[in-house]
Formats: C-alpha cells, sequence, structure tokens
C-alpha cells in the first residue's frame, strides 16, 4: 500500500510541475532570452509562489486572484457535488435495473437512453428546459445562486452551509432559495456522471451476475430484490469509483460551462469574464488552481478505492 | 429497499421545490432586470437615461422635480425658487432637514445645505473645481449650454444658493429638474480628497434619495438598502436589487419565473407572451423619442428640397412600424413627441412626388448610401430590418440604395468629419429634459453640424433665429408659438422625415403597485410596496 501511495504521490507532483511549467512557459511577461539558470531559478520561483497561494493581483479587480479563486471556486464545487449526488441517486438504481435485466427490453430500452444522453451536449440541454414548462410555468428559477434579495454571507463559500449563518426568521427560506436555484443546473451537469455511472454499472452488475455466488444465492431461495442488494451491489459498485472520479474532470468543465447558462456566479463564469478582459494573470491562475484540483481529485479517487478495495479481495468479500 | 425509499424522498423533496417562491423572500424587497451595468452611479458624468436609469432617482435628488403625471415643476430638494427680472440669476432656497446616507464608508455629520449645492454644480463649470477633471467630461450639461451659460454659483447663507447666467436661457430649470442634476455630498468629497481617492465619488455614491448603496458584484448586480431618514418619508421596500441580464429572452424568462419583479423594453414578440399572463402587467409611457430618416442636406441629390419630399412621400410609415414595431411605438408626425407640451398636434402632412421628374431621373442614376446606426436603441430595436424596410420601398421606385450598418463610435467619428460620405441616415434622438431647446439645438441648428448631431447637416438662418428668441422668451405662451414655427418649417423643409416614436414599456409582477413612472428620465420606486 505504502509502495503505491507514493507511485501515487509521485504522478501528482510530477503533474504539477509540468502544469506549471505550461503555466510558466505561457506567461505574457516570459521573456525566452533568458540563460537556463536564472530561467530554472524563475521557475522554482513560480513554483514556490503558486504553492504559497501567491497567484498574482487580478489587472481588473485589483484583489489577489487566490482570492477571487476561493470566493468562486465553492459555487462551482457545489454545483458539482450536487450533480453528483443526484447522478448516485438517479444512476445507481437505473443502472442496476439494466445491468440485472440486460438481455431484455428493459435494459435495452436503458442502454438506448444512456447512448442518447451521451451524445447531447451539456450546454444545449439547458435551452429546452428553460424554454419547457420549467420557466414558463416559474417552478424553478432559471439562474442565478439564490434570491438576490437574500444577503447569504459567505463564510464557507458553500451556500448550503452559509445560510445557517443567516438569522433565524430567514435561514429556511434562504435554504429553499439555494435549493431551488441548483435543481436545473444540478440536473443537467448530473447527465454526465449518471451516463457514465449508469454505463459502467451495467457492465459490472450484469459480471456480478453470472458469478457463481450469485447463483447460489438464488438456488438458497433468496429474492432477486435481496439478492441484489446484498450481493451485487456490494461487489459492482466499488469497481467503477475510480471511473467516476475521473468523471470530477470533465463534470467540472461542463459546469463552467453551465455557469454562463445558468448565469451562476462561479468559477467558470469568472474564468470566462477574464477572457473577455484579457486579464491573463487571473485566466493563469485559475486554470492553474483548476488543473490541480483535477488531479488532486483524481489521485485521492485512486487511493480511496485501493484502501477500501483492494481487487484481489473481491471473492472475501462476496464469502463472507 | 431503503434505496428505493431514499429515492422516493428524494424525488417528492425536490418536486416540493417547485412550489411558489416563499413570500418571506418578496418581501425583502424588489428586483429590476436590467439590461447592462452602469459606467458609473454619478448621472452628472452619464450621457444617456439609460446610463443613469440604475442610479440617479434611487441614490440622489434633485433641486426641483417633475410632476410624473401633470409634468408641472414642483419643489425638490429646493422649496422655491426665483428668477430674477432680466431672466440671468435664479435663487433657490433649499428644504432644511435633509440627510445624507450613512454607509460604511461615509458617516455624514450635517445635513444639506448650500455648500452641497455649490460643489455640485460648480464640479460641473468650474475648472479649478478639484473634482471637474475627474471622469470624462459632463455630456449632458454640455450640450444643453449649461457648462458656457452659467457663470457663477454663489452661496448666499446656510438654505439660499444663487446661479447666474450670461444670458437668459427658458431651459435652465428644465436642465435643473432632469435627471442628471443630482446633488452630491461635499463633506463626502472633501473626505475622499483626504484619504486621495476622489475617484471613488463617482462609484461609491453618497445622495439624499430613497436608497442608498449597499454592494455590488460587477456586472451581476447592484444592491441598494432604503434610507432610513428620507426626507419624504422611508420607502416601502427594504432593498432595491438590480440583476443585470443583457440578454432580452434571460430577462423575459426571469421575469416568468418569478426572479425578476420588473423589467424594461420587452420586445416585440415577447408582449403576446407577458399578455397571456395573469400576473403580469405592462405599463406605456408615451415615449419622449423619435426615430428618423436624415437627408444629407450638404450634397446632391438631397440638397434639393423636392427629392426630399418625394422620397417622404414614397416612406410607408405604417408598414415600417408594423415589420419592426407592432404594437411598440406609434407613428411620428413631427420631430417632437406628443407627451411634449410643445407637440404641434397637426395632421400629418402629405408631400406630393413627381416620380417622373428631371431630378428624380437624375437621382436614379447613381446609388444613394444609407447609414444606419446598427446598435438597437430605445427608439429603434431593430435598426437593420427598419433599414430593410426603408430600401424596399425605395427601391420600388427604382432608386437603387445601399445599405451600411455602423456601430455609434464608428458613426460618431464619420460625422465629425468634414464631408460624411452618407445621403441617407437611419437615426434618431431622445429627448433629455421636458424643454425642447435642448432637442432643436442639438439636432437642427447651424452650431449642431460641428457638433455632429445635426444628422441632416442642415442649416437655416430663420430656424436658428427663432430658437434663440424661443429661448430668451420668458413666456411659455409665447415660447409654445416660436416652437410650433420651429416644427412647421421643419414639416416644409424636411431635412428629417420623421418615423415613429418608440412606447416606453415595462413589464411588471402584478403584486407591485405605486411605482413612479416618469416620462423623461426612468422609474421610481420610493413609493413602490408589494401587495
Amino acid at each position: 500500500m505504502l509502495h503505491y501511495f507514493i507511485r501515487r504521490m509521485n504522478l501528482l507532483i510530477i503533474t504539477f510541475l509540468v502544469i506549471n511549467l505550461i503555466a510558466f512557459l505561457f506567461q505574457p511577461t516570459h521573456d525566452a532570452n533568458l540563460s537556463p539558470n536564472l530561467w530554472l531559478a524563475e521557475y522554482w520561483r513560480f513554483v514556490g509562489a503558486n504553492l504559497r497561494g501567491d497567484l498574482g493581483i487580478s489587472v481588473v479587480s485589483g484583489k489577489p486572484v487566490a482570492e477571487e479563486v476561493l470566493r468562486y471556486l465553492p459555487a462551482t464545487l457545489e454545483l458539482c457535488i450536487v450533480a453528483f449526488a443526484i447522478s448516485f441517486v438517479v444512476g445507481v438504481p437505473i443502472g442496476t435495473l439494466a445491468g440485472v435485466y440486460q438481455q431484455r427490453p428493459l435494459g435495452k430500452f436503458i442502454n438506448a437512453g444512456t447512448l442518447i444522453t451521451q451524445s447531447i451536449p451539456v450546454f444545449w440541454l439547458p435551452l429546452p428546459l428553460m424554454m419547457s414548462v420549467v420557466s414558463l410555468q416559474g417552478w424553478f428559477p432559471i439562474s442565478g445562486r439564490y434570491d438576490l434579495l437574500l444577503e447569504i454571507p459567505q463564510h464557507t463559500g458553500f451556500a448550503m452551509l452559509d445560510v445557517f449563518w443567516l438569522p433565524e426568521s430567514q435561514r429556511w427560506p434562504a435554504m429553499y432559495s439555494v435549493l431551488s436555484h441548483i435543481v436545473l443546473p444540478g440536473i443537467v451537469l448530473s447527465v454526465i456522471p449518471t451516463t457514465e455511472l449508469v454505463r459502467h454499472l451495467t457492465t459490472s452488475t450484469a459480471k456480478v451476475m453470472e458469478q457463481n455466488y450469485v447463483k447460489a444465492a438464488a438456488t438458497m431461495g433468496k429474492s432477486k430484490l435481496s439478492i441484489v442488494l446484498r450481493h451485487v451491489l456490494h461487489n459492482a459498485l466499488p469497481p467503477i469509483l475510480p471511473g467516476l472520479g475521473l468523471q470530477f474532470g470533465s463534470v467540472l468543465t461542463a459546469g463552467m460551462v453551465l455557469e454562463m447558462v445558468f448565469a451562476w456566479p462561479g468559477i467558470g463564469r469568472w474564468l470566462i469574464n477574464s477572457i473577455y478582459f484579457e486579464d491573463y494573470v487571473a485566466i493563469q491562475g485559475g486554470m492553474l488552481v483548476i488543473a490541480t484540483l483535477v488531479i488532486t481529485t483524481f489521485v485521492v479517487t485512486d487511493l480511496f478505492t485501493a484502501l477500501i478495495h483492494p481487487l484481489r479481495r473481491r471473492e472475501v468479500y462476496a464469502l463472507r | 429497499m431503503n434505496v428505493l425509499l431514499r429515492c422516493t424522498v428524494m424525488c417528492l423533496g425536490l418536486s416540493l421545490l417547485g412550489c411558489e417562491q416563499p413570500q418571506a423572500i418578496k418581501n425583502m424587497g424588489l428586483i429590476y432586470c436590467a439590461e447592462r451595468a452602469p459606467r458609473t452611479l454619478n448621472p452628472q458624468v452619464e450621457n444617456s437615461h439609460e446610463a443613469i436609469a440604475l442610479s440617479s432617482r434611487h441614490v440622489y435628488n434633485r433641486l426641483i422635480d417633475i410632476n410624473p403625471i401633470t409634468q408641472q415643476l414642483e419643489p425638490g430638494l429646493a422649496q422655491s425658487w426665483q428668477r430674477s427680472d432680466d431672466g440671468l440669476s435664479y435663487t433657490f432656497t433649499l428644504r432644511q432637514g435633509v440627510k445624507f446616507h450613512h454607509t460604511d464608508y461615509f458617516e455624514p455629520s450635517r445635513d444639506l445645505n448650500a455648500e452641497n449645492v455649490a460643489f455640485s454644480f460648480l464640479r460641473i463649470i468650474d475648472e479649478s473645481h478639484p473634482y471637474h477633471s475627474i471622469g470624462e467630461g459632463y455630456p449632458f450639461f454640455e450640450t444643453t449650454r449649461f457648462t458656457d451659460n452659467v457663470v457663477n454659483i454663489d452661496v448666499l447663507n446656510d438654505t439660499q444658493i444663487r446661479f447666474d447666467l450670461q444670458r437668459p436661457d427658458a431651459s435652465f430649470i428644465a436642465s435643473m429638474a432632469s435627471d442628471f442634476a443630482v446633488v452630491l455630498s461635499a463633506e463626502y468629497g472633501e473626505q475622499l480628497l483626504e484619504e486621495l481617492r476622489p475617484s471613488q465619488l463617482d462609484f461609491l455614491p453618497i445622495g439624499t434619495g430613497p436608497f442608498l448603496y449597499a454592494n455590488q458584484q460587477d456586472g451581476h448586480f447592484l444592491r441598494y438598502y432604503h434610507h432610513p431618514y428620507y426626507w419624504q418619508g422611508i420607502a416601502p421596500m427594504r432593498q432595491l436589487v438590480f440583476d443585470i441580464t443583457p440578454s432580452s429572452s434571460a430577462r423575459m424568462a426571469k421575469l416568468l419565473a418569478g426572479q425578476c419583479d420588473i423589467m424594461a423594453q420587452p420586445a416585440a414578440t415577447q408582449i403576446e407572451v407577458i399578455k397571456q399572463r395573469e400576473d403580469l402587467l405592462i405599463s406605456l409611457q408615451a415615449g419622449l423619442n423619435v426615430s428618423y430618416l436624415a437627408f444629407n442636406t450638404q450634397r446632391p441629390p438631397f440638397a434639393d428640397v423636392r427629392m426630399r419630399r418625394t422620397i417622404a412621400a414614397s416612406i410607408d410609415k405604417y408598414r415600417l412600424k408594423d415589420a419592426v414595431y407592432q404594437q411598440t411605438a406609434q407613428i411620428a408626425n413631427s420631430v417632437l413627441s406628443p407627451s411634449s407640451w410643445a407637440h404641434r398636434n397637426q395632421p400629418p402632412r402629405e408631400y406630393s412626388a413627381d416620380l417622373n421628374a428631371d431630378f428624380v431621373e437624375q437621382a436614379r442614376q447613381n446609388p444613394i448610401t444609407l447609414w444606419v446606426l446598427g446598435t438597437p436603441t430605445s427608439f429603434n430595436p431593430q435598426p437593420q430590418r427598419s433599414a430593410e424596410v426603408i430600401r424596399n420601398d425605395l427601391s420600388q421606385l427604382g432608386f437603387q440604395v445601399e445599405v451600411r450598418l455602423l456601430d455609434w463610435a464608428v458613426l460618431r467619428t464619420q460625422l465629425q468629419q468634414e464631408q460624411p460620405n452618407y445621403d441617407l441616415l437611419l437615426i434618431g434622438a431622445v429627448s433629455e429634459n421636458t424643454d425642447p431647446d435642448t432637442f432643436f439645438r442639438q439636432q437642427f441648428s447651424c452650431d449642431g453640424i460641428d457638433n455632429g448631431f445635426n444628422f441632416s447637416r442642415w442649416c437655416n438662418g430663420r430656424f436658428d433665429d427663432m430658437l434663440e428668441q424661443a429661448s430668451q422668451s420668458g413666456r411659455l405662451a409665447e415660447r409654445v408659438k416660436f416652437y410650433f414655427a420651429l416644427q412647421e418649417l421643419l414639416e416644409d423643409e424636411v431635412p428629417v422625415l420623421p418615423l415613429t416614436h418608440a412606447i416606453k414599456m415595462y413589464a411588471y409582477n402584478d403584486s407591485l403597485t405605486d411605482i413612479g413612472w416618469h416620462a423623461f428620465g426612468g422609474i421610481s420606486f420610493d413609493e413602490a410596496r408589494r401587495r
């Protein structure tokens, strides 16, 4: 395990250095004619500053970029977390069903559905949603993070937690406002991980369904439901977790695009505005933070999966 | 089993969220969906009503107000005012006990007095004023000749202040009542100078108005709180939030979803949707604007008045209205809007056209260049389409028309050239105050050619004389007569062909009442409340 941990950490550090190198080379003030020694010293200073959280000062707002990133990133993360939560709630039952009934009409139907959702560009999806009954009936707000009349103080940056700093009389209306605002973007964004989850879970469940211990359980007279819940899911879910960790990257980037559509005040909107204003310092800082975040999530999920689910112990779990 | 159960509970929870927005939040204030974020929050340095709609009537007061219904002048921060017999000085007596905003960046120690008024207006006219050169000039005051004409501002005592003019100007009072002539805090100005941050004056505003600045997020929203010591009584709405939403369809969606309470200028195609909704209302205001087709009178073929009349006879204003505005505009018979007091209410002038005349034949030989201000404005939401309609009308008569779309910045530079290269210009104008003087002077006087606002480049000695006489006359009845004569002259000479007056429209939620609609300037929310 330690060996594995060290290898993953190495990967993390090297990728971080490469990302920094790219950012360093593309700096607008970067001088290509530096002598190699000076160049290396400059590069190390750049990496050191980034590690300390000193990402420079935004040209447009005049505030430290790190401060700005911290202000906007939680909104994006909140959206991503909600999307993942929705994808679990929706994807696990659907994926399991598709796996259990793989060769039946239901399984084929779900399969066709995943294919369709997979091919829909995620930034297009909000438009029909907005134009349809949802917005015309005023069921859900279509933009923003909460009602503008609310002033939720920024402590953690996660609005769902920050509402608890409000006076009691406002707390629950505010929570309600936050939740209802996140519904539409959350659902749209959850399409990506849900599709992925359903696809992987279908294969994984179908594989487990063919195992001998499942057949044995069936001959013992257990109901299909209890077999699926007790034996199949336990063994089908863990192998697909690292795949979901990888999804974090694509969910985050899709989330950043969706932020423009839903006027979500997160890092994506902030970055795109920085591009409009040609705020290179902010673009570079934002890019570094996001890239670092994505690779860190990837490595952490990897380690986590290795911790809870060493592949070779699969049979041991089933026998328990 | 518990997975299924959890699923069901979550789904139910989500669908419950879809109920009405809780009233508790709605009662906290009002949200206005605005098109764009203002550049500054100080109307003195801004140039259009659109730019100050988010600040002037909320943060500030003026010395004189205009009653939105009768359009009569009424006391604002000035309790009364007096014009000297020679018309060369005006003395204002100020109201007492008017409080400035208390915010976290400024704590006023004194009430409004004459010093504040002097500070505010000296900034505009006095080049030695510490704030004069901050910002990029005072467009409204420059075009109304306020900067040239006001020579001196004297503080007589705490509550009295006198403005001295170089020559009598009947439009002076109207300028003072416009949304641009706001009163700032002198004490705040001093504080900022001490802190070496004078430019903050235009961005973190302090005024005496019904709302005070709370916070904003650039390009996202702008928030005001009500001013607890407002001299006309505290505003019922605790918060006033401007939600900046540039896309018109997004504003509409927000209005339908209840995320906005009010939006300005819904598109003609959106009006049907609004009408179908029982909870939405539309407010109509005769707009003080005009869109017109200007003839370049300094070069052939339109230097010839007969040619101008021919074109005027052959353009179908009704078709233009149907194609572009539908119900959002009325046909213009005069350049002045019907709600102006100087509007000459006459049946539309019928021009006759002899399409076989020599001069028409000659004009057909060369293509006619039609320039169009390409950006949508309050008087023309779809300039390109309007241009197509006009081109269609003209090409049916055998003229070749070349349409060129220009944005405002390009057009400005082109117009300042010696001989701009257009025959027709599709453009318009918005009146900035109740007095027609500014409007006529800008658009049709000989001086207007150099300023680049006289789009027809038409210069007529008789017109300029009458305009001067009208502005120096103190009697309204006499002035009305002059303006009628001016409009008649314009109809004869046709330097421009007035097309439409766009109607100012707001769509809003029917739970709101007592919104102040102002024909000149924007809307006010100091009395707005929710049912």
